[in-house]
């Protein structure tokens, strides 16, 4: 090594040695791809346009592969934090430098990708204003390392934050295809292009500002927000009395730490979005009757979203090893997963009084809620003037949401608490393909295939009739693993769970009766039994079928050995502990 | 919850022909150990030799491939509950959750162990000069040590485990630690074990030790037995040796031209005849520090006259 | 009472707590009828094994330094008149064994020694009277 620059360089590619040659394979496959086949695909439109997603797709991909590699972060384990590469703050070179050579190299290399797809795969197709793109992929990620090393002590704010500026990154790129319609001077090309080198030298000074007070030390303003946080906390008031037994005080532990988190999330949904949203549209037409389930969606959709993160023995840790401070507690495995069992259960409980809290408000103080009255006709043509019926389905509603967000947070534990990362990933990737592959390969389907289509408007009740199979044999499976993961189990735990899942599982089909009587399903699904007439009875029967398949039951009774296994260090990693 | 009080039995730890690899790297080879109720078990090697993958097998936090191990008579990995319900452990590594306040620590652990007595962790809280609104992840490296000990000691545990209790401390917590641990044991019945580096601490508290090789086990006896049989023997040679000279039933060589200390093992008494045969006499002879025990076992245990395992007791 | 002990010796650590409560007792800074810690308090003081000091114990109980009264602790014997005359004798002795291996390894003879030794005694004398 002559230089620093060239040492640390070679840091880089060492480290994501194979995320580089990834990169160039997937340029390669593209180009191979082009050469070989594109003539085929370019004969007709339609086919144009899949290569072109096709494209695109592995385009993205290899740019998104780009920004893995030089996101150039370390986990601290001083500060537990994940941020600038701290083991490169004792070497004799400035931090400007330091700062400097990621963002270049990515940069570069970013473009140079960038440059690969064009020059190579996309000579066929006129891409619009391609320096334009060139330009934003540059900026962006300065910007992406920029908030990765300055937000490394906040983790979650820095996610949320991510999230929002690639949020408003996407509505920036598209700025300059509306100069047609808005002829602004600023929306033109070049105004913007000059915006955005500006905002990334100014990111890059942020950045060098930033890591060289971490480098040194950090300053009086390290931290700030936490140790606010902390003085906050220290004012509320702090539990003073002892534990009534160990379940209990697994039970605090397990509340202590990831119990508040999706109250707090929805609280702050509820109060920054939902809220002010409500506020500003309360005289918009059926604003009520479009956000009223989306407000009642959003919990359940949060719940789903963190479910990984709560099935790991440690919400805040990536580490899927059960950490040797619960490890050797004389407590039961079973106690352990009762205790998390419990803690999601109040979680979900205490979320949904929030949401229900503003409801109430939202309902009475500022919502119009005449445009309920759809309704409302509905209910009285079905059930007649009795309230009963609608505070019983409002009571059963919300039951089934509390239910429902439950399911999510705890139904991941048996992959989760195994502590074998393979599965955890595993599952979660199949999740996503199996989204990904079921929604498009469905909607492709609606939109090409005659065949089906003709099928389904033939006999609309045959893909019902498709579903129920595949529901039914569901259930079978369900209840013939629930013997099997169960039977280790006392039989104690095992009949208390039971009468809870016979007291779930009845409530959700009682939901799924009074909400579907009569003719109540025709009236709300209107539009879709239009396109799709289905039959309302056979609905009904198909939605109870739903309900049973819905509460958790085989998967909690593998729970318990996953942590066994977990515990006594059965997936631990190769490297000697 | 009542835990079943341990079996009168003799030994606390019983391992028997205990192994252990990870993928390729053999970290526990044949280890079969004894800790008698009552003492304190010092277990001493190199980083590395396997001494923390020994204590995760007698907390259950390692399943048993190969071999048995039974603490207080059960084994840990098929009854955690009965088992770690009479340890208390403190780990090398910091594993205190750093959100936690001290007295929550406290309040926590105390829900687990019946037997915790609140004068006794108040005393000791005081004696430690620990705040108990404190949270953890504010706490020194000492401080956080003196915190896991508290937690660790408060319920009088019959079996204390520490492993490496004094890595990196300073020597006023380091002394902290030992008191405990005597007091420990002071009280009749109790055991601890203990693993360390500092071979002076081992050598003034233990009075058994095992001591540990890459996965095997070297030495294990009574202290003041393996210190009888170890001596340290200077030898004069009559001609300058060039390299060193081979001696029957040597642990270790090291010296210089005419003189050499051989570091020798219970073969004291056939060392002069070796001796007048190679042409050297005595001309100085000691009792071996632990620390030189150590280092001969750790350099070339095949050096020694059995190799391998050495059961003295 | 006050012990120091160093394990890196050679010396077990027993003997030197033996060692030096026979020592203090000769020189006077232990009297006959004082009480000396129980075991469990000089183990937490020295950090050491309790088994090591009791080994102590035994060891000075069984020369007749100290006996033990039941429940009332462990005290310096009364009787101590004759004892001490021959344990003093019993240190010096092996001080003389050391000095004379050490006097026929360096090739000096025992004349030589025992002039050595009285040229400082009186230099001894001397300091005295100066005090």
């Amino acid at each position: 090594m002559r230089s620093p620059t060239a040492a640390l360089l070679w840091e880089i590619r060492k480290e994501k040695g194979w995320l580089f040659w990834l990169v160039i394979a997937l340029i390669f496959f593209g180009w191979v791809l082009n050469a070989l086949w594109g003539g085929n695909f370019r004969a007709t439109e339609d086919g144009r346009q899949q290569l072109l997603t096709l494209d695109s797709f592995l385009a993205c991909g290899s740019v998104f592969l780009v920004f893995g590699i030089f996101h150039y972060t370390e986990f601290n384990p001083q500060k537990q934090w994940t941020g600038f590469p701290y083991h490169l703050f004792t070497l004799p070179v400035r931090t400007w430098r330091l700062v400097a050579l990621p963002m270049i190299a990515g940069v570069v290399a970013a473009e140079l990708t960038y440059l690969a797809w064009v020059k190579l795969i996309f000579v066929h197709n006129e891409l619009v204003r391609p320096a334009w793109f060139a330009v934003l992929i540059g900026t962006y990620l300065v910007f992406f390392q920029t908030i990765l090393w300055a937000l490394a002590g906040f983790r979650i704010l820095r996610i949320v934050i991510l999230s929002l500026v690639v949020t408003s990154l996407v509505g920036v790129a598209f700025m300059p295809f509306f100069s047609k319609f808005t002829p602004q001077w600023w929306l033109s090309e070049n105004v913007l292009i000059a915006a955005l080198a500006v905002l990334a030298l100014l990111a890059y000074l942020t950045a060098w500002n930033i890591v060289s007070r971490q480098r040194t030390g950090g300053g009086i303003r390290e931290n700030w927000l936490k140790k606010r946080a902390d003085q906050i906390l220290d004012l509320l008031p702090r539990r003073q009395s002892a534990f009534t037994s160990a379940p209990a005080a697994q039970f605090w532990f397990e509340w202590r730490r990831s119990g508040l988190l999706l109250p707090g999330a929805v609280a702050a949904i509820l109060l920054l979005v939902v809220g002010p949203l409500s506020w500003h549209l309360r005289d918009e037409a059926m604003i009520v009757l479009w956000m009223l389930p989306q407000t009642l969606a959003m919990p359940v959709v949060l719940a789903a979203a963190m479910s990984k993160g709560f099935s790991k023995p440690d919400f805040w840790s990536t580490n899927l090893a059960l950490p040797s401070f619960i490890a050797t507690r004389p407590l039961a495995t079973g106690d352990m997963v009762v205790a998390k069992l419990k803690a999601a259960a109040l979680s979900a409980a205490v979320t949904w009084a929030l949401v229900l809290t503003f409801l109430c408000l939202w309902l009475t103080l500022w919502a119009k809620v005449d445009q309920l009255s759809m309704l409302r006709i509905g209910f009285w043509m079905v059930y007649g003037h009795s309230v009963y019926p609608q505070y019983a389905i409002a009571a059963l509603i919300l039951a089934a949401c509390v239910l429902l967000t439950w399911r999510f947070l705890v139904g991941g534990l048996c992959v989760g608490l195994s502590g074998n990362r393979r599965l955890f990933i595993g599952s979660a990737a199949v999740y996503c393909l199996a989204a990904i592959l079921g929604i498009t390969s469905f909607a492709w389907l609606l939109n090409h295939d005659q065949h089906f289509m003709a099928w389904v408007r033939h006999d609309p009740n045959e893909l019902l009739r498709v579903f129920e199979r595949v529901v039914a044999v569901a259930i079978i499976a369900k209840f013939w693993l629930a013997a099997y993961s169960w039977r280790r189990i006392s039989w104690r735990r095992t009949w208390q769970y039971l009468m809870l899942w016979t007291d779930a599982t009845l409530l959700l089909v009682a939901l799924a009766t009074l909400l579907w009587a009569d003719g109540c399903l025709t009236l709300s699904l209107m539009s879709v039994l239009d396109f799709l007439p289905l039959d309302p009875y056979r609905l009904e029967c198909f939605l109870i079928l739903i309900g049973l398949v819905t509460v958790p039951f085989a998967r909690l009774g593998f729970a318990p050995s996953a942590l066994t296994r977990n515990r006594h260090g059965e997936f631990i990693a190769k490297d000697a502990p | 919850m009542k835990y079943p009080s341990p079996s009168s039995a003799e030994a606390v730890v019983d391992i028997r022909d205990l192994s252990r690899c990870f993928g390729s790297k053999t970290a526990l080879d044949g280890v079969s150990l004894f800790v008698p109720r009552g003492s304190i078990f010092g277990l001493v090697g190199e980083n590395g030799a396997g001494k923390t993958t020994l204590i995760k097998h007698i907390l259950g936090l390692l399943r048993a491939e190969t071999g048995t191990v039974r603490v207080f008579g059960h084994d840990p990995v098929a009854e955690p509950v009965a088992v770690l319900g009479s340890i208390g452990y403190l780990s090398e590594q910091p594993d205190l959750p750093g959100w936690m306040r001290l007295e929550e620590l406290l309040r926590y652990t105390q829900a687990f162990y019946p037997s915790w007595d609140s004068a006794y962790a108040e005393k000791l809280r005081e004696q430690f000069g620990l705040d108990p609104s404190q949270r953890l992840r504010t706490l020194s490296k000492g401080q956080r040590a003196k915190a896991g000990l508290l937690a660790a000691q408060a319920h009088r545990p019959d079996l204390l485990l520490l492993d490496e209790p004094s890595s990196g401390l300073d020597p006023i917590v380091r002394r902290d630690i030992l008191e405990a641990v005597i007091r420990t044991v002071a009280e009749e019945g109790r055991t601890v074990i203990f693993s360390s580096h500092l071979l002076e601490e081992i050598e003034r508290v233990s009075d058994h030790i095992a001591m540990l090789h890459r996965g095997k086990v070297v030495m294990c006896g009574r202290l003041d037995e393996i210190k009888a049989q170890h001596r340290r023997v200077t030898l004069h040679f009559e001609s300058a040796q060039a390299k060193p000279p081979a001696i029957a039933g040597a642990l270790s060589v090291a010296g210089l031209g005419k003189e050499w200390t051989v570091i020798c093992n219970g073969a004291r008494v056939q060392l002069p005849a070796v001796a007048a045969e190679l042409g050297a006499r005595i001309v100085e002879e000691h009792g071996a520090s632990l620390n030189e025990i150590f280092i001969a076992h750790a350099h070339e245990p095949s050096l020694g006259s059995t190799g391998g395992a050495q059961s003295i007791s | 009472m006050q012990i120091h002990i160093t394990s890196d010796d050679g010396v077990p650590i027993y003997i030197q707590i033996v060692n030096q409560v026979k020592h203090q007792v000769a020189a006077g800074r232990l009297t006959p009828g004082d009480e000396i810690p129980p075991i469990r308090v000089l183990a937490e003081q020295l950090l050491i094994n309790p088994n090591t000091v009791a080994r102590a114990y035994l060891e000075l109980e069984r020369t007749g330094v100290v006996t033990k009264r039941h429940g009332l602790g462990t005290y310096v014997s009364e009787d101590c008149s004759p004892l001490p005359q021959r344990e003093k004798l019993k240190i010096l002795r092996s001080r003389a064994d050391s000095l004379l291996t050490e006097a026929r390894h360096l090739g000096v003879g025992l004349a030589e020694v025992i002039k050595l030794l009285r040229e400082h005694d009186a230099l001894m004398e001397t300091e005295d009277l100066h005090e």
